[in-house]
């Protein structure tokens, strides 16, 4: 063992703000891992030249998950409760060269922000959305989410959740933007596969990331031990080829499907609306 | 052959590493960090495989695996 | 420099052009929504994008990342969206992004009547927004000043990294008239504030002492800024200490006081004896503009004060032209908001000989002069 003041660099540490760290997630907390595949992507893919970091802007809400934009060393607005999607529409706007990435959670996402959701992937708008689903909403004490599945106690549902779930994933692949695709924390290597595979696309990409939140959806559901929790999500998040969107499930008892379920090149709102429009002085990428 | 590294001041004791290490050789420290956290341990560095399952789930980037000629576990203390 | 026969939404859109206007998004509301339609097919040739956005709230948050990224941004509402856009406001104002918002207001409450004038997004335009903040609201009374306002709005905007409402109505928003278009170097446009410093000495929330607005970096530009809704410190990090809290939201408050000078604007008609003081805005100062004329030419001292910033009010200017004032009479076109803003700023002033009388007119019609007149003599006040 050796004990050392010595400064040895994390291999992302150039990609965080260190000074902020530890974060604020509690032990074993799956945004964490997710963000930690998130970044890697982005590294590898700025250290091969494929995209410039300068030019990624995190993009997030109000949540655990959007707490995120405040942890990475990267252009960053940490913008309203459901608001990250036009946020992150406006500044693409304003400067068609950025990448934005919109990394929030799936009460911000899915709930709140689900208008904007449903549009941004209909226009297939060039940006990348990566939503965290912890199944609950976590940083407000674990109240009911359009995600939380049926049956299970939340804060504000203590008898159980009596309404139908929202399948996320299979509701934005519906609208056919060019990238969707969903895994699990506990699928990391793939997840940082996905996301250097999605981030230099064109058009609207979706990725939801299962993940785990012990301390209050693991509560709601007698899920105790970061472990735990990691490794019942491990058995139902199964990867599969599908033929048909309507194989995609989101059943915690049994599977939640996992895949990238679309993965496309039509031409994306900013492809059409330069092509159209002509604005003048203004280039949108090689095309 | 690779170094376990742990940045102890980021660790919050959440065990994920302990438990997906394959070979076992990760266990729960004796030393906290200033936080009070039991800082991840490795008594045997030396059988490290390098899958780097302990770093793909902290989720508080405070482990990594890297590489080395003398397989050593690595306490940062800053 | 050339002068068309436009109407006042023509005149905004064509004064945010001048401006340098880069990205408007908008989502229809009359009686906006020809604003809109306008820049859809002119500013792509200007070298701008429009874009619509699902709604308002898309719309205002759209603006702020527009901003953020470098790009002078614009949307027009109407009262119903300008509700909607409330938080998004705040947003704004809270992470220093400049904009500017078209507000054409119309009759309300509610959805009221849209294709018919209202007056009354006076205090929504200020206090909208939850929690302590500033911003600042132009009213324009012609086409022309729909333009110049436009512009200036732009500038402000800009200089102090804050929201600025244009407070159109419907009536000013559709009537044609003669307008002055200039262009840059023509008018007087201004840039953004840039930052003076390396990347890594920058700081996205601190301030310039004299002005205490920060110089703006843009996203993409390697300054990594960190944009914050929440309470932050100058690195735009979340800091829960009251101090820190103070120290920021004081800033905010303070920022267009000081700049206060360089904001305000107004105009004062027949003042300099005027006994009776009128104060109104927008087209409803047009006919009560018309009234003073008659007024004086049956020999009654009567004058007009006409704020074109309601927020911050030319206060000064009002206490100039109210100085032989026994009675200051404020017509508005809602149940009484301007009126409560120039007796605060006559009170603050030590303005207590001067009886401020409300005349709020709840029409969904800019009144002509003799409307105004008739409500008047409805009151019974002994005017003259």
């Amino acid at each position: 063992m050796v004990e050392t003041q010595e400064v040895i660099k994390y291999p992302l540490d150039d990609y965080l703000r260190t000074e902020r760290l530890p974060h604020i997630w509690c032990p074993g907390c799956g945004i964490g891992m997710a963000l930690q595949a998130l970044l890697w992507s982005i590294k590898e893919l700025h250290e091969q030249g494929v995209i410039d970091r300068k030019k990624v802007c995190f993009f997030t809400g109000i949540g655990c998950t959007a707490r995120a934009s405040g942890f990475v060393k990267f252009d960053a607005i940490h913008a309203l409760h459901g608001r990250a999607i036009p946020v992150a529409t406006g500044a693409k706007l304003g400067n068609p060269s950025l990448i934005p990435i919109v990394f929030s959670g799936d009460g911000d996402i899915a709930a709140i922000g689900g208008n904007h959701l449903l549009h941004a992937a209909r226009r297939n708008f060039d940006i990348l959305v990566v939503m965290i689903n912890n199944m609950t909403y976590a940083l407000t004490g674990g109240q009911l989410a359009p995600t939380t599945p049926t049956g299970v106690r939340s804060t504000t549902t203590p008898r159980g959740n009596p309404e139908n779930v929202m399948d996320t994933t299979k509701f934005v692949a519906s609208l056919r933007p060019n990238f969707v695709a969903r895994y699990s924390v506990t699928q990391p290597t793939i997840l940082r596969t996905v996301f250097k595979k999605a981030l230099p696309k064109r058009g609207f990409r979706f990725i939801e990331v299962m993940s785990t939140c012990t301390e209050i959806f693991g509560r709601h559901t007698g899920f105790r031990d970061p472990y735990e929790l990691y490794s019942r999500l491990k058995k139902i998040c199964k990867i599969k080829k599908i033929s048909s969107i309507d194989e995609i499930k989101y059943d915690w008892e049994n599977e939640i499907t996992c895949g990238t379920f679309i993965d496309k090149d039509d031409p994306s709102f900013l492809d059409m609306y330069f092509k159209m429009y002509k604005p003048r002085g203004m280039v949108y990428g090689e095309s | 052959m690779f170094d376990i590294v742990v940045i102890g001041e980021r660790c919050k004791e959440c065990g994920m590493c302990i438990n997906v290490c394959p070979k076992k050789i990760l266990e729960r420290g004796e030393k906290t960090n200033s936080r009070g956290f039991y800082v991840t341990y490795s008594p045997k560095p030396e059988e490290c495989v390098g899958c780097r399952l302990c770093e793909y789930v902290c989720p508080d980037f405070a482990l990594f695996i890297r590489p080395s000629s003398s397989p050593t576990y690595i306490l940062v203390q800053r | 420099m050339r002068v068309e026969f436009i109407s006042g939404n023509e005149a905004s859109a064509e004064g945010a052009m001048t401006a340098g206007l880069k990205v408007y998004v908008g989502y229809p509301i009359t009686p906006s929504s020809d604003l809109f339609e306008y820049l859809s097919e002119k500013l792509p040739e200007r070298g701008g994008i429009v874009f619509q956005g699902e709604d308002e709230i898309a719309s205002i948050n759209a603006l702020v990342g527009a901003a953020l990224a470098g790009a002078k941004a614009m949307t027009a509402t109407s009262g119903p969206g300008l509700s909607l856009m409330a938080e998004g406001i705040g947003l704004a104002c809270m992470v220093e992004a400049p904009l500017v918002i078209v507000d054409v207001m119309r009759a309300g409450p509610s959805t009221g009547i849209a294709t018919h004038v209202g007056q009354g997004d006076i205090m929504q335009s200020r206090w909208l927004s939850h929690g302590p903040y500033n911003l600042v609201a132009f009213a324009p009374f012609s086409a022309q000043e729909a333009f110049d306002y436009t512009v200036k709005a732009f500038n402000v905007a800009v200089r102090l990294r804050l929201p600025v409402i244009l407070l159109s109505d419907a009536t000013i928003a559709h009537t044609r008239e003669r307008v002055v278009i200039k262009e840059s170097g023509e008018i007087e446009v201004e840039d953004f504030k840039r930052p003076t410093v390396p990347p890594e000495k920058y700081r996205f929330y601190d301030p310039d002492p004299r002005d205490l607005v920060p110089p703006m970096a843009f996203l993409g530009e390697g300054y990594y800024i960190h944009a914050e809704s929440l309470s932050h410190d100058e690195r735009g990090y979340y800091d829960t200490r009251p101090s820190v809290y103070r120290r920021l939201v004081e800033r905010l408050v303070k920022k267009v006081e000081r700049n206060k000078k360089s904001i305000v604007a107004s105009k004062s008609y027949y003042t300099d004896d005027a006994e009776i003081l009128f104060v109104a805005f927008g087209s409803v100062a047009r006919s009560t503009l018309a009234l003073v004329r008659d007024l004086r030419e049956q020999g009654i001292k009567a004058g007009l004060f006409r704020p074109i910033s309601i927020w911050p009010l030319d206060d000064e200017k009002l206490i100039e032209a109210s100085k032989r004032a026994k009675k200051v009479v404020v017509v508005e076109l809602n149940q009484g908001q301007l009126v409560e803003v120039i007796e605060d700023a006559l009170w603050h002033h030590q303005r207590y000989d001067v009886e401020v009388l409300s005349l709020p007119m709840i029409l969904s019609e800019t009144p002509s002069p003799d409307e105004i007149l008739d409500e008047i003599n409805s009151k019974g006040w002994k005017l003259w």
